[in-house]
């Protein structure tokens, strides 16, 4: 087993069994948070999975490793991205529902990954004025706006709070 | 961080100094996204490799040593 290598993230390697789980975890938690637009708890997981606490532990910290999730502090699901489990200045609004997305590239990727319209109300932090990111059709809007990444694409997950 | 526009996002890193970031359109943000989070609710869906995300990236327009993952 070569363990799970991507975008400068490596996971160790586990049995195939486990890693196959880990990745059907994966899957589980991202449409939970479709349907209900908030991020699941490790019991919530462990509930709907019918697994065992320490398959959950297990398959949470592998994920983590391949740079796929992020843990808060007890060790809960913070980041799945582009959704947040947390509230952020980002509240993305669809017609299936609302979700907090982690930054303003999230904002604009939670419609598109969920096939949607949306919308997700912004303040310039230079003029003040109140615009809001949209997604309709597929097309990112408003025309003129801009996203500033402050954090070069390979140092993201140096610190994934902060890009 | 959303800016109105690319005068504001340059005016508000000029009177922050530090380091430039990256400032991108909303459109080339959106194109981008489409194909770096598809298939993300499905099992079957693994992580991108870096050469992969690198093209995803290049196919925008996004390149340069902001935008490199290796």
């Amino acid at each position: 087993m070569a363990g799970w290598k991507a975008a400068g993230c490596l996971a160790n390697p586990m049995t195939p069994a486990a890693e196959a789980f880990a990745w059907r975890l994966r899957g589980h938690l991202y449409r939970r948070i479709r349907d209900t637009g908030t991020v699941p708890s490790r019991a919530e997981l462990a509930a709907g999975l019918a697994a065992a606490d320490t398959e959950i532990d297990r398959a949470l910290r592998f994920l983590v490793d391949a740079c796929v999730l992020a843990l808060d502090e007890r060790g809960e699901v913070w980041m799945a991205h582009p959704f947040s489990a947390v509230p952020t200045p980002y509240r993305v609004e669809t017609p299936s529902g609302a979700y907090w997305a982690n930054c303003a590239w999230d904002a604009l990727a939670i419609p598109l990954l969920l096939g949607t319209d949306g919308r997700t109300r912004a303040s310039c932090p230079q003029s003040g004025t109140r615009f809001d990111l949209t997604i309709t059709r597929g097309r990112a809007g408003p025309r003129g706006a801009v996203v500033r990444l402050a954090v070069p694409v390979r140092d993201f997950w140096d610190d994934i709070g902060f890009t | 961080m959303a800016f109105r526009s690319e005068a504001d996002a340059r005016a508000w890193e000029r009177g922050r100094g530090g380091d430039p970031g990256a400032i991108v359109p909303v459109e080339v943000l959106g194109e981008l996204s489409r194909d770096w989070y598809a298939g993300r609710l499905d099992d079957a869906w693994r992580p991108y490799s870096v050469q992969a995300r690198q093209v995803l990236l290049k196919d925008v327009g996004l390149s340069g040593e902001f935008w490199e993952l290796g």
